[in-house]
């Protein structure tokens, strides 16, 4: 992210919305989680 | 926070292609069963607030698939410009024609033709005349520099081979000042270089 100019980056949640899926992977076994996450362009 | 550069043996275009397949089948069937959860349910649980998609048809709910929630981690603002990387079945998009209001602009890009069909034929149905889809990708966005003032998407990051160059991409578009709200996937675990391969891993 910051590579790439962002800053203040932070992921302010996280969501088990993998669980019971209709189609399981192994996404899960190696702790697939949603997130939401923000960041700023400088000014 | 950093970002791992996943390298499959997959050309760019194999991964696309099956990219499209599976978003396609989302939007034309979006109760199929997939590698993820989709519509209502998955809304619910990432938090949306019910009243922001009151309104939206039935059918572009129903093919949503985000991974996140990029109303949660920040406002979109009345008046603001609002750029939807990935837009699919145009749920986010939508969500945001309202808070922009007529002021405003919302623009959802999108590669897969069925998603953006249904994403303006949803527009069509509320009447949202502040919002456009266009045909594009998320690593070559057809947009000119700094025109945004949000940037929101919703589990496209991790479809990408190099999140780096897109995040850049993604920056160029913003105004100075402007802000990155955005869904996507953490993997806490390491994902073995023979699961890179694995096709589902990528498009699920």
């Amino acid at each position: 992210m910051r590579e790439a100019g962002f800053e203040d980056v932070k992921i302010v949640q996280k969501y088990n919305s993998y669980v019971d899926v209709p189609d399981p992977s192994s996404a899960l076994k190696y702790g697939t989680q949603g997130i939401s996450f923000n960041g700023r362009k400088p000014a | 926070m950093s970002t791992l550069q996943a390298v499959p043996k997959l050309s760019l275009e194999e991964l696309r292609d099956e990219i499209r397949k599976e978003y396609t089948n989302v939007a034309l069937d979006p109760n199929k069963g997939y590698h993820f959860h989709t519509g209502r349910r998955l809304a619910d649980t990432l938090g949306y607030d019910p009243a922001l998609y009151a309104d939206l048809p039935e059918s572009n709910i129903a093919s949503f698939a985000g991974t996140g929630n990029p109303f949660s981690v920040g406002p979109i603002n009345s008046g603001e410009t609002v750029v939807d990387v990935g837009a699919g079945a145009g749920f986010d998009s939508l969500i945001a024609t309202r808070l922009v209001g007529p002021a405003g602009r919302v623009i959802g890009i999108d590669m897969t033709p069925e998603m953006l069909k249904k994403a303006r034929d949803g527009a069509a149905q509320m009447e949202a005349t502040n919002v456009e889809f266009r045909e594009g990708l998320a690593e070559s966005l057809p947009l000119p520099d700094d025109v945004a003032d949000v940037l929101i998407s919703n589990g496209v990051l991790n479809l990408t081979l190099d999140k780096v160059e897109t995040l850049r991409e993604w920056f160029r578009v913003l105004k100075p000042g402007g802000r990155l709200q955005v869904g996507d996937i953490l993997v806490e675990r390491a994902v073995p270089a023979s699961a890179l391969d694995d096709i589902s891993l990528w498009t699920g």
